[in-house]
């Protein structure tokens, strides 16, 4: 970086020492008579101006900040005057060059005048009078535009008055038309209150129908809801039936089981009847065989002997008589099973028909040996 | 109102005031001999390089003022440009123009 701000120096040095030489320069050209060439020299005077704070920063002992401000301050100040002094000069030169032309127009004899008629004026002139025949032609071409529109306009007025009259006619039919149409509205009208109430009428009958539906749909949808129950409790009256009708035959079952323990129960007393019959029957054999036992006790001791023999026998019926009694009443509770117990029933009875048969066979044994001891 | 600031409007106003003095001294050339146009020219091309070397100091301290500090460097580098291109051209197209003045 030395190296740029030794240069950036030498540069200063530079400007200044070129600032300087075109014052010297401009001071010769002064003396020479530059002055003749332009006409105010002061614009250059203060353009030559500007390069002062350029030479003045090349002065090494100003410090940067103070070599800005003289930059700034100079440089502006500077400008500033210039481009015042620049622009009252360009003024000041248009305004004389104004005042020249004008000088120039009133001398007509004047050899430039001349030329500036011949080269600027005439050329204008010139062109003037053909934008004057343009415009006299373009006139006249308006002026047959304008009469031949002013014609045509005639017509149409002749014609629009005839088509006035006829409008006016119209106008009256249409005045009639109108009055007639005024009492058609008026009937109209009437017609559309009456129709309008008619027609608030149906919307109220609308809307009540509306509400009798909005009701029926209700109601449609509460018999829904009853159709629903009566399904549920159709299937529950159902299954209720079913469960009836198993219960009935059930029922018929018990009933029919009871008619045949009914039956078989008649069929038993009649046979329970039977038996006492046949008790009874032995019960007076008994009796009569007792008494004959007395007499054979009176009469021998054998027979006392037989008696005993026939006593364990007795012994031995009597526990008949008493298993017999057991099985009755074995059969008493077995008629309440009825339908379990049936076949014990029949066994039984099988039995009891045995035994019977048994004793049948011991009392024909007894009769025998009665009748044997008789003998 | 910072240091930066004051500086920024100063160079701003200067560079617009140089900016309308070209226009004029531009517009004041027909006016002028015709002799004397390539020594004008060279005028008008000096302030003109006076111009650009004030709008990169407005530039300059316009990011300093609004604190912009990515293109401060680049500015800053191109300020050390313009001090060693811009105003020595400005200085020696002023002395062409003196030299032209003096041909005539």
């Amino acid at each position: 970086m030395p190296l740029l701000d030794t240069f950036l120096i030498v540069q200063k040095y530079v400007t200044a020492l070129l600032f300087l030489l075109i014052a010297l320069s401009w001071f010769q050209l002064k003396k020479e008579g530059i002055e003749g060439f332009f006409r105010k020299p002061l614009v250059i005077r203060f353009l030559l101006f500007l390069g002062f704070p350029f030479i003045v920063l090349a002065v090494p002992q100003f410090s940067p900040l103070t070599a800005l401000f003289v930059e700034s301050i100079g440089v502006i100040l500077f400008s500033t005057v210039l481009f015042i002094v620049s622009f009252i000069e360009f003024k000041n030169v248009d305004t004389k060059r104004l005042h020249d032309l004008q000088d120039i127009m009133d001398k007509p004899k004047h050899p430039i005048a001349l030329e500036f008629a011949r080269k600027i004026v005439e050329p204008e002139i010139a062109f003037l009078h053909k934008e004057e025949r343009r415009l006299r032609s373009f006139e006249k071409s308006v002026h047959s535009r304008l009469k031949k529109k002013e014609q045509a306009l005639d017509i149409k007025v002749k014609t629009d008055a005839v088509r006035e009259k006829k409008l006016k006619e119209q106008e009256t039919k249409t005045a009639q038309e109108l009055e007639d149409l005024r009492k058609k509205t008026k009937l109209l009208n009437t017609q559309e209150k009456e129709f309008n109430h008619q027609k608030e009428e149906i919307e109220d009958k609308k809307e009540e129908i509306e509400v009798i539906h909005l009701r029926l749909e209700k109601l449609k949808e509460k018999d829904k809801q009853r159709k629903k129950e009566l399904k549920k409790e159709r299937k529950e009256l159902d299954t209720e039936k079913k469960h009836i009708d198993e219960l009935t035959k059930n029922i018929k079952k018990q009933e029919d089981i009871f008619a045949k323990n009914e039956k078989m129960k008649e069929y038993l007393e009649k046979r329970k009847e039977e038996l006492k019959q046949k008790e009874k029957e032995i019960r007076e054999r008994f009796v009569g065989l007792e008494d004959r036992e007395e007499d054979i006790d009176d009469e021998k001791n054998e027979i006392a002997a037989q008696r005993r023999k026939l006593d364990a026998e007795k012994a031995k019926v009597d526990n008949l008589v008493e298993s017999y009694n057991k099985k009755r009443s074995e059969l008493l509770i077995l008629e309440n099973q009825l339908d379990d117990r049936k076949e014990d029933i029949e066994r039984l009875e099988k039995i009891l028909a045995k035994k019977e048969k048994e004793l049948d066979l011991e009392k024909g044994e007894l009769i025998r040996k009665q009748r044997e001891m008789m003998k | 109102m910072t240091f930066e600031t004051t500086l920024f409007i100063l160079f701003l106003i200067g560079f617009f005031l140089l900016v309308y003095t070209i226009i004029v001294l531009v517009k004041r050339k027909e006016y002028e001999n015709k002799r004397i146009f390539p020594g004008y020219n060279a005028l008008v091309f000096g302030v003109i390089f006076l111009a650009l070397s004030f709008l990169v100091k407005t530039l300059k301290f316009g990011f300093l003022a609004f604190k912009e500090s990515l293109i401060l460097d680049y500015m800053n580098y191109f300020d050390v440009a313009t001090q060693i291109v811009l105003l020595p051209l400005f200085a020696v197209s002023l002395f062409v123009a003196m030299l032209l003045f003096k041909e005539i």
